[in-house]
């Protein structure tokens, strides 16, 4: 009886085999497809892991521009031999990303906060226990999904701090923040606003840290064509012009016009030196 | 009848009283030389300021507009001149709102509007446009401006008026006396209340552990005659005093998911706010003062009248001051209040008890699975499940399986939890990041 129900079902798993040729071409498409990606399963893409990419971009090519692999962008060659492979043209796409955070100072805490030790649970109280309430809160809600480890607390600052030659622009972590701090920016990007404290006044007893802008608008009259000056909320923002502003990193009266990609390293010591004067600490602050 | 909210092992927990100030007077706290006024004082939008630097006002005058349909006016609550208009931390929504600030010339000249001892002569919109103008929310906690829950939409009949003088949370007296000492304004006032909403049938809801406020109530129902009250003693239960229990403990009715008790046709009213509707119409006075307890760690825990924005610290110092080791302020009882940052805080129109104490010290434990909280639930919800979807960010599956929105925050399952897990805090930032969940679709 047993070896008769093992032939049946031995013969079923031929004839499903046999008749069924397409999935398999699908799979074996896939898995070529999956030798190209990194396989870190980072689920960056909005599926969940790198096969399950894989398979969707074996059946349709159009996935790679809509949910694009933020690893495999950076990197030109791979996306040439995808690009072979699925019988498109991707060399175009490739841009490098990354995160920044706008949040470059140390604040005070101006209460002992013993709740749920997460962003997201410590903002609800009156706007967490720092005295800036649009800083970073550094319970590091953005380094639990990094799938690159590439965010870690500043043990002096007690900020976030992204390691940049690591951060590969995925985008988990800008949705974790509940201040709203992270934001992807091109990696051709020079330069960024270390600082939220978005509002012109200030609020009462919850000032902004010592390095935090001072709206003096010194960037907007030195370097008119780098940057967007909101007249709102009187800060300038530099990631949508992508132009060189080292002269306004220079003038910055507090610093917080942060470097980044292939700046010189005098000009970063720079604005380490300055901020670390302001703040008044013995190590410099990092400055990635 | 078990020992549940509702009977048998069905929800609300036995807390300790500790009302320390249930026998103290209300006294009237000394005038604040220096008061802020936040316009974020209420459920729903922020008010718009009306004055600017400089301005003169009185006691009473309005500075404030509503911001939106569910919003209130705000009224000066000393006279004096207005310093400057900040900015500063909403400390419920935690988002940056307008503040006056007022100083004090110490003469505390009021300005007041016509009474209207003839309300039964004038029209509806009259009176609730005076409740409305009077800047009347519900002063049991929730701030939820009183002329909207008064004007039920058409089509919603009230048959029941439930007149809430439970006050369920340990520390907090406030009602309390305000029914021992202004019980014949709250009686006054009861009519007013029964003719808006077209209907007679009113409870009086007291718990048992207030037998002086019970008797003392009932004896005034009968001097004055009214119709139509009764006094329900209620079962002493946290939380009794939430407006869904107390409409379920007390009439059976369940209120549904995501409505009001309105959709029973329930409308429950805190003793507090009937006697600011009471000072509104037959006083013709704003609501800018409030009984507020302060106790806990003060040298004479006292109810004390202050008006709003006087800051925490001057209360708490006209009871004599901090005495042992207490590192914590908090804004409303031990169960439901909100922890302040900081010692001026201004009091607003939820606060109805400053409380001093000593933050405990206990570290959090993983859940271990021992069904307490869902025991204690009044809402019949699964505080334990928040927790685990929470940890893993699942926010859009606490409400979408356990239905979190449903959650009244009254603490219970944080008071029972053996593992000593912040379950309160844990839902609070799902029902925020699930809400943040609907802005972004």
């Amino acid at each position: 009886m047993l070896s008769v129900i093992g032939l049946c079902c031995g013969l079923f798993i031929y004839l499903a085999n046999r008749f069924l040729p397409k999935e398999a071409a699908h799979l074996k498409r896939a898995e070529a497809i999956a030798e190209m990606l990194p396989g870190m399963n980072c689920g960056a893409c909005g599926m969940p892991g790198c096969f399950a990419y894989a398979q969707s971009l074996a059946q349709d090519s159009e996935i790679i521009s809509s949910h694009p692999c933020m690893t495999m962008m950076r990197n030109e060659s791979t996306l040439e031999k995808m690009g072979a492979y699925l019988g498109c043209d991707l060399r175009g796409l490739g841009s490098a990303k990354e995160a920044v955070i706008r949040c470059n100072g140390y604040s005070e805490v101006i209460s002992e906060y013993k709740g749920v030790q997460t962003c997201k649970a410590a903002v609800q109280l009156a706007g967490g226990y720092k005295k800036c309430p649009f800083g970073c809160i550094g319970l590091g809600d953005c380094i639990s999904v990094c799938p690159e480890g590439a965010i870690s607390i500043d043990s002096e600052l007690n900020i976030a701090v992204v390691n940049h030659t690591r951060c590969i622009g995925c985008g988990l972590c800008v949705k974790e923040c509940p201040n709203n701090l992270i934001e992807i920016v091109p990696g051709a990007v020079p330069q960024y606003l270390g600082c939220s404290y978005t509002a012109k006044q200030n609020i009462i007893d919850r000032e902004k840290c010592k390095v935090g802008c001072i709206h003096c608008g010194i960037c907007n009259r030195t370097t008119p064509d780098a940057l967007d000056w909101n007249e709102k909320t009187t800060m300038p923002r530099f990631v949508e012009k992508s132009a060189d502003a080292t002269e306004s990193v220079r003038k910055c009266p507090v610093g917080i016009i942060i470097p980044l990609g292939n700046k010189d390293g005098m000009l970063r010591a720079e604005v380490r030196q300055k901020q670390r004067k302001k703040q008044g600490f013995e190590k410099a602050p990092p400055v990635l | 009848m078990g020992t549940g909210l509702f009977g048998k092992n069905s929800g609300g927990i036995k807390v300790p009283h500790r009302k320390m100030s249930d026998k103290k007077m209300i006294e009237g706290a000394s005038l604040p030389k220096v008061v802020t006024v936040p316009m974020g004082q209420h459920l729903g939008a922020p008010a718009k300021p009306l004055v600017k630097k400089g301005d003169v006002v009185k006691t009473g005058q309005l500075i404030a507009e509503p911001g939106g349909f569910i919003s209130a006016n705000i009224h000066a609550p000393i006279s004096g001149t207005v310093k400057k208009l900040v900015i500063m931390l909403n400390v419920v929504t935690s988002k940056p709102m307008e503040a006056i600030v007022i100083e004090s010339d110490g003469r505390d000249e009021w300005s007041l509007m016509p009474k209207m001892d003839d309300w039964r002569s004038r029209p509806k919109e009259e009176v609730l446009q005076r409740i409305k103008g009077a800047g009347i929310v519900g002063l049991g906690g929730a701030t939820f401006p009183t002329h909207v829950k008064l004007s039920p939409p058409p089509g919603k009949k009230i048959d029941t008026i439930i007149i809430n003088g439970c006050e369920c949370e340990p520390y907090i007296t406030s009602d309390h006396r305000v029914m021992m000492e202004y019980g014949e304004k709250v009686i006054k006032a009861i009519p007013i209340l029964q003719w808006l909403l077209d209907c007679n049938n009113v409870f009086f809801a007291i718990e048992k552990n207030k037998p002086d406020a019970i008797q003392h109530i009932t004896d005034l129902i009968a001097k004055h005659g009214v119709k139509g009250v009764r006094v329900a003693s209620m079962k002493t239960k946290y939380p009794m005093g939430a407006e869904k229990t107390l409409t379920k403990s007390l009439l059976g009715r369940e209120v549904p998911m995501g409505s009001l008790p309105l959709d029973v046709g329930v409308v429950v009213q805190n003793v507090s706010t009937v006697i600011a509707i009471h000072d509104a119409i037959y006083d013709g006075k704003a609501l800018v003062e409030r009984v507020v307890t302060v106790t806990g760690n003060v040298k004479v825990p006292k109810n004390l009248m202050a008006r709003f924005g006087t800051p925490a610290v001057e209360l708490v110092e006209s009871c004599g001051g901090v005495v042992g080791d207490a590192d914590e302020i908090i804004f409303g009882g031990p169960m439901m209040g909100i922890s302040q940052p900081n010692l001026n805080s201004p009091t607003t129109k939820g606060t109805n008890c400053i409380l001093v104490k000593k933050a405990p010290d206990v570290e959090e434990r993983d859940c271990f699975r021992c069904s307490s909280c869902i025991d204690a639930c009044p809402m019949n919800l699964m505080p334990t499940m928040y927790v685990l979807l929470a940890k893993k960010s699942r926010w859009e599956d606490c409400e979408t399986l356990y239905y979190v929105n449903n959650c009244v925050e009254c603490g219970s399952c944080a008071y029972v939890c053996p593992a000593k897990i912040p379950l309160v805090q844990y839902i609070k930032t799902a029902k925020l990041e699930y809400r943040k969940l609907g802005v972004k679709k």
